[in-house]
């Protein structure tokens, strides 16, 4: 018995030259957890949408789609998903649509409450809760109907890792304790495929392959698809390897040639000595922290969860001003901040910029006219780097300037950087993505409450680390940390 | 212990509405002065921190506001001193005296009525009309993410000039009206998305569910006696039996003992329900 079934679907949207969606047929068992990955506008999301009916986009549709009348749909939207004030409310909310009484809503609400750990928080307005549990809300406020398919579209990917990493927990969970159908579209495949049933691959809005997770890593490496990077590492290293250890095993029969030796930088452009720090009296976020960032390099600083991470690259960017220590600047800073599209304010692209040479380097001259709120995150993120090389500025502050994108956008991203310093910018990045900047930084920093612990050059810093790094680095357990050492080493073949 | 917020939203919107009317329609220093202390005690016991920020409240506002109506207003008979030919009066202080006394115990009855209050029990209150009680809710949940929106749009748009706030007045204006346009298209955005989410969960316009609050014997003793009280002090206002003359000269013209001493007591209710609670509780300790 099958609790999702396309056939044959196609879907365009009105005055779109090319269909969003492109024959797809496919079927999911019950109890399946199916994991969707695809480059960004390859068609996830309308496909998802698609298959809760309230809410299919309006266009042209061919096909016919069967979903359980009992479906739950969770979007990437955290707060705009929330509908009302309070957490209980909330809750109740889709109770409340179906005529339930007030008895059976406390009990449901009760017991999700309890299920999803948001018992304490009944009471609390939503707008003090943390990201991830709004997220977690978002979940519980559609589990709490028992929707027997669970449609999930990149939920995760507006959080930080950590956040992220428990929200695809509970996503395991509740997969094992309900058998609940479930089809999750999301960038961060890590967690989820050890879990997974099957995964489906979008590619230019058709339907790739559908099978198996070993199905379709082997069939990824053999059409040797760029989206083979949506693959964990360890899964797409080695033929016949799937966890860090077997990859390990295969790594030690590699005759491997040493690596050079990293040259440390010396030039800098950014000094930070004995940096203080603190939103209210007594409780420093920067306390006594000094940083050196070298000029035509990508830095980058790393950190656990409320380290001080963006509350440093706001400091640097004059937006908060510390109480006490030193930044100096050789040259004008500019920072981009989380959210690109805090920074739209006009209804054109073409009013945001300039359009012309900058623009065709970052490759979106092609979005001139179009509203800013159209664009997807990678267009945007350009959009807004645009906006900082405009002004002219030396020094680049970036903050998790890889949220919420595929393999794909973040290689685009990290040529982007490269091209930008070999032009004599400098560029520092916060993030929590250890598996891009292991690969693609020049210097790396561990901040750790408040104070940077330690700054060393990209190898030997990641090589250092045991926990914290990457997933090459914990296969190889020497100096070479990324996916592109491994190939320069000879030790990939 | 919050006894007094854990009533029933009804007995809340009975009290409070019914003092602060009471009050206002008298227009009466004793009533004024007794609905004050009433005020002034509860608050005490519910915020034990907060006893001298409302002293100096209460001696600000009644001073400023009977110097402001002396200063503006000359009517009345006793003339205290005159200044270029201007009389300052009695009366007008006295009036001023009042009206300050009025306004302290508004002000002190709603920061009350903020502690016992939230959300969840206006949407109560409400619940006769579902589709007006969800708006409401989803406004509730605007205002603090609108506000935390505009300051990331204005720290964002301050992290890429570098810490530079734009300069001049006419700059500065631009940027206001720049981040406020932006805010508007994220909130038409959001709004799709919402709508979007209630699609999704099956919204029915009229459907909400709000708390229950059940109605206790306490509950309905207090609605009795409240009701009562205040009929009371409003049937002798309106027989005449209440009534202050400010001027030519200030005069008790009517004065009801009765509909005082009721009125009195009944704006010591929650200050009682507190102290009734806290006595409980020790007692309760004492004997464990």
């Amino acid at each position: 018995m099958e609790a999702v079934k396309c056939t044959g679907v196609s879907f365009s949207y009105p005055n779109s030259a090319s269909p969003a969606l492109r024959d797809i047929s496919f079927s999911l068992g019950r109890g399946e957890l199916c994991v969707v990955i695809g480059k960004s506008a390859a068609g996830k999301s309308t496909l998802l949408k698609l298959l809760k009916k309230e809410i299919a986009p309006f266009g042209d549709i061919k096909g016919e789609i069967e979903v359980s009348s009992k479906s739950g749909y969770v979007a990437q939207n955290v707060e705009e998903s929330i509908v009302c004030s309070k957490v209980f409310a909330e809750l109740a909310f889709s109770l409340a649509n179906e005529g339930k009484s007030r008895e059976e809503i406390e009990l449901a609400v009760a017991q999700t409450a309890s299920y999803f750990n948001l018992d304490s928080k009944l009471d609390y307005e939503i707008s003090a809760l943390s990201d991830g549990e709004k997220q977690l809300l978002n979940l519980a406020a559609v589990m709490i109907n028992n929707p027997e398919v669970l449609i999930l579209d990149e939920p995760a990917s507006r959080l930080d890792p950590v956040s992220a990493m428990r929200f695809v927990d509970i996503i395991k969970k509740m997969h094992r304790d309900f058998s609940t159908t479930i089809i999750i579209a999301e960038h961060n495949t890590d967690a989820l495929f050890e879990s997974a049933n099957s995964v489906m691959v979008l590619d230019d809005s058709r339907l790739l392959i559908k099978d198996s997770v070993d199905g379709v890593c082997r069939y990824l490496k053999e059409t040797e698809s760029d989206m083979l990077g949506a693959v964990p590492v360890q899964m797409r290293l080695y033929d016949g390897a799937k966890t860090i250890a077997e990859c390990r095993e295969i790594f030690k029969t590699k005759n491997v040639k040493p690596l050079e030796a990293e040259t440390p930088p010396k030039e800098t452009a950014l000094e930070i000595k004995n940096l203080f720090f603190a939103y209210e009296k007594g409780r420093d976020i920067l306390s006594s922290l000094s940083l050196k960032v070298y000029k035509g390099k990508i830095n980058a600083v790393i950190g656990p969860n409320s380290s001080g991470k963006t509350t440093l690259l706001k400091a640097i960017a004059g937006v908060h001003k510390a109480y006490r220590g030193k930044i100096k600047a050789d040259g004008k800073v500019s920072m981009l901040c989380q959210n690109p599209f805090d920074l739209f304010t006009k209804e054109r692209c073409g009013n945001e910029v300039t359009f012309g040479k900058t623009t065709d380097f970052l490759g979106i001259s092609d979005i001139e006219n179009r509203h800013p709120y159209d664009l997807s995150g990678g267009q945007a993120q350009r959009l807004a780097l645009a906006m900082v090389l405009e002004r002219n500025a030396d020094i680049l502050l970036l903050d998790e300037p890889t949220k919420g994108f595929d393999t794909v956008l973040k290689d685009k991203l990290a040529k982007i950087l490269k091209e930008l310093c070999e032009q004599g910018k400098t560029v520092l990045i916060v993030t929590h993505d250890i598996e891009f900047i292991s690969a693609h930084c020049d210097v790396a920093s561990f901040l750790s409450r408040g104070r940077i612990v330690a700054t060393k050059p990209r190898r030997e810093f990641f090589s250092s680390l045991s926990l914290y790094t990457s997933a090459v680095a914990k296969i190889t357990e020497t100096d070479i940390v990324s996916i592109d050492d491994l190939r320069e080493s000879g030790g990939l073949g | 212990m919050n006894r007094f917020s854990k009533l029933h939203p009804i007995v809340h919107l009975l009290f409070y509405s019914l003092s602060l009317v009471f009050v206002l329609v008298v227009f009466n220093p004793f009533f004024s002065a007794v609905s004050l202390i009433g005020a002034f005690l509860y608050n005490a016991v519910i915020n034990k921190k907060g006893i001298r920020a409302s002293l100096k409240m209460i001696a600000f506002i009644v001073t400023f506001v009977s110097l402001f109506n002396m200063l503006f207003a000359h009517y009345g008979a006793d003339v205290l001193f005159t200044i270029k030919h201007i009389e300052f009066t009695l009366q007008a202080l006295f009036y001023g005296f009042n009206q300050g006394m009025v306004f302290a115990c508004v002000l002190l009855w709603f920061t009350a009525l903020s502690f016992n209050s939230d959300g969840d029990r206006i949407l109560y209150l409400f619940s006769f009309a579902p589709k007006l009680s969800l708006m409401f809710s989803m406004i509730l949940g605007f205002i603090p993410r609108f506000t935390k929106k505009l300051a990331d749009i204005r720290e964002a748009r301050l992290a890429l000039d570098g810490g530079k706030s734009p300069g001049g007045i006419k700059n500065k204006f631009k940027s206001a009206t720049d981040n406020l346009s932006a805010l508007i298209s994220y909130s038409l955005e959001s709004s799709i998305i919402t709508s979007d989410s209630m699609n999704a969960r099956g919204y029915k316009a009229g459907a909400i569910s709000v708390r229950r609050y059940k109605l206790c014997a306490q509950d309905i003793l207090l609605i009795i006696a409240v009701s009562a009280m205040f009929s009371y002090a409003f049937f002798a206002k309106a027989a005449g039996l209440i009534t202050f003359i400010f001027e030519p000269v200030i005069k008790i013209k009517t004065f009801s003992l009765g509909a005082f001493v009721v009125f009195f007591i009944a704006e010591l209710i929650p200050f009682f329900v507190e102290i009734w609670e806290e006595t409980l509780w020790k007692l309760s300790n004492a004997r464990a």
